[in-house]
């Protein structure tokens, strides 16, 4: 199982670096899957198996769900990523130090820190509700991964409400 | 959007009758709130509600707010989906509420964000998402670091991300948010600093605080304090130089949440720090609140200031002045203030005078009341005046 956690941090990383590096349909919903697979990858390895089901039921959802609106295509590091990925990097530093530093928890803190950190630079930054509501989705499934069943399963339900609400179709400018 | 004599409707709903969803919504925010409000309960053996007393007391405040807001202020809209809109709103309050971990709050939070942000508006997307979101993600962040026990640095960065959650939830200083007047009230970040802010920081540190310990509690404890002073000294300067009253009502919001951080930060055996800051938060989300509400019309119409005796109460009621309900709330903070350290009374006092002036003129700002809006004023004042004879009751509502 603890050979897991390295797999779990690395998977959950990439899939929110995707998803802050995109700005459409594709690419967010890859990262989405990507960052629950990860997740739950991480609650498996931690012998929390309800919580693992509960989190790939909501990304799954959610993921599924955002395949309906935004901007159509992979949109990966459009113009002005720059910052979005030296931020992805600095994570992946800061999410490495913090396992050496983290200690007395077999919780997937590392994993959730880092899609926290991804998701919420996603939400932060969105020039588009579903990119917006994809970000939300991720930090809300991040949070699931750590509490009990009762919080993973409403952290899975709100990534999956989150994906059914309407975005409207419209892109607005990012300030 | 509607208007009555070129004032825009506070909320931005109502150009037509109120959709059968938007009622269902409100039906199902209603049931959710008188949930949280009840108390907690268990369904299948899983505890439900598990929200703190004060917050519960301060939840049925927004409600009574809510109503008052709706049925009296001046406006030609729909007043069903008014309600209804303002009760899904309360719903996700209540679900704030309920929740009985930071972690769950941010998740919690970021539905009520989702929601927030899907309905479309002219403002940009991202100075919608901004604050909320912001507050969401550093509640969560809290929750999440005040799990690692190895080390107590994670303890103090949880505390400090914990309240910075509340602070940008409530759009203070730091995260001050663009007010624009003439913008519907539920789709601006006044909603957030008046309705939906109160109700989270008193439940989210009501619960978290007796758990704070050693270097934690006193990161706390100095950033409620300090982010409190800054609040009140901005609100104060802004109220001063606000080229507008509107503004003015603005920065009255950002000095009594500041005082209300500051009870927050006096964390006294006596509790007494916790009550004042509870009987702030009351006392804004009851008085301040609605009638700002009622006073939006005549100041965005462009109306002028009048001194009737009914503003004039109204301006004593927001100065705090006794027997309304910011008068206990101020003396029971400068009492708190007193035991942890004179200075900071004597700081809190002068401001407290200071803003005296500013309530008179946003006292005036409501011109003359008439019909509706003066039994709604009427009845605010009441509530102010009976909460502040008997405050000893609202703090036992609260479970003080």
């Amino acid at each position: 199982m603890a050979a897991l956690a390295p797999a779990a941090f690395a998977i959950s990383w990439l899939g929110g670096a995707i998803l802050l590096l995109s700005h459409a349909r594709r690419g967010v919903v890859l990262g989405l899957v990507l960052l629950t697979a990860g997740l739950a990858l991480g609650a498996h390895a931690a012998g929390r198996d309800q919580v693992a089901l509960a989190l790939v039921a909501g990304g799954a959802v959610t993921a599924a769900l955002r395949m309906r609106d935004g901007l159509p295509g992979w949109g990966l590091l459009p113009a002005g990523s720059t910052p979005r990925l030296v931020m992805s990097l600095l994570v992946l530093i800061l999410g490495l130090l913090m396992g050496a530093t983290v200690k007395g928890t077999t919780l997937p803190v590392q994993e959730a820190l880092v899609v926290v950190a991804l998701g919420a630079g996603r939400l932060l930054s969105a020039g588009h509700r579903a990119v917006a509501l994809a970000g939300a989705a991720a930090v809300a499934l991040a949070l699931a991964s750590l509490g009990g069943e009762v919080t993973a399963i409403a952290g899975a339900a709100v990534a999956a409400v989150l994906g059914t609400l309407p975005t409207g179709g419209d892109v607005e400018a990012a300030a | 959007m509607s208007s009555m004599r070129g004032v825009p409707a506070v909320f931005p709903l109502p150009r037509e009758r109120s959709g059968e969803a938007t009622i269902m919504l409100g039906l199902a925010g209603l049931a959710l709130t008188i949930l949280a409000v009840v108390g907690p309960f268990s369904l299948l053996g899983v505890r439900l509600a598990g929200s703190s007393q004060p917050a519960r007391a301060l939840l049925a405040a927004s409600l009574f707010a809510l109503l008052v807001t709706a049925l009296c202020m001046r406006t030609e809209a729909d007043r069903m989906g008014l309600i209804a809109t303002g009760l899904a709103g309360l719903g996700g309050v209540a679900l704030l509420v309920m929740a009985a971990s930071p972690l769950l709050t941010g998740i919690i939070l970021l539905l009520v964000l989702g929601v927030y942000i899907s309905r479309p508006t002219p403002q940009p997307l991202i100075e919608r998402l901004r604050n909320p979101g912001a507050g969401a993600v550093l509640l969560g962040v809290a929750g999440i670091l005040s799990m690692i026990k190895s080390d107590p640095a994670f303890a103090e960065v949880a505390s400090l991300t914990l309240v910075l959650g509340v602070v940008a939830v409530g759009g203070l200083v730091p995260y001050l948010y663009r007010y624009q007047p003439e913008q519907a009230t539920a789709g601006s970040g006044m909603a957030w600093s008046a309705f939906v802010a109160p109700a989270l920081a008193v439940a989210v540190l009501t619960q978290v605080v007796p758990h704070l310990h050693g270097p934690g509690k006193s990161v706390f404890s100095v950033l409620c304090v300090v982010i409190g002073l800054v609040n009140v000294a901005y609100g104060l300067f802004g109220a001063w130089q606000a080229p507008a009253r509107a503004e003015t009502w603005r920065h009255s919001f950002l000095a009594e949440w500041g005082l209300a951080l500051c009870g927050f930060g006096l964390l006294l055996p006596d509790h007494h720090g916790t009550e004042a800051a509870y009987l702030l938060l009351i006392s804004l989300v009851t008085v301040r609140f609605p009638l700002y509400m009622l006073a939006r019309g005549s100041v965005l119409g462009g109306e002028t200031g009048r001194w009737a005796p009914l503003n004039l109460l109204s301006g004593l009621a927001l100065a705090g002045v006794a027997p309304f309900i910011g008068f206990a709330a101020r003396l029971l903070l400068l009492g708190a203030a007193m035991e942890v350290a004179w200075p900071l009374a004597l700081v809190l006092m002068l401001a407290m005078l200071a803003f005296v002036s500013h309530s008179f003129r946003l006292g005036a700002s409501l011109a003359i009341p008439r019909g509706r809006a003066a039994v709604g004023l009427i009845l605010i004042l009441a509530l102010a005046a009976a909460m502040g004879i008997a405050p000893g009751l609202v703090l036992s509502l609260g479970g003080f």
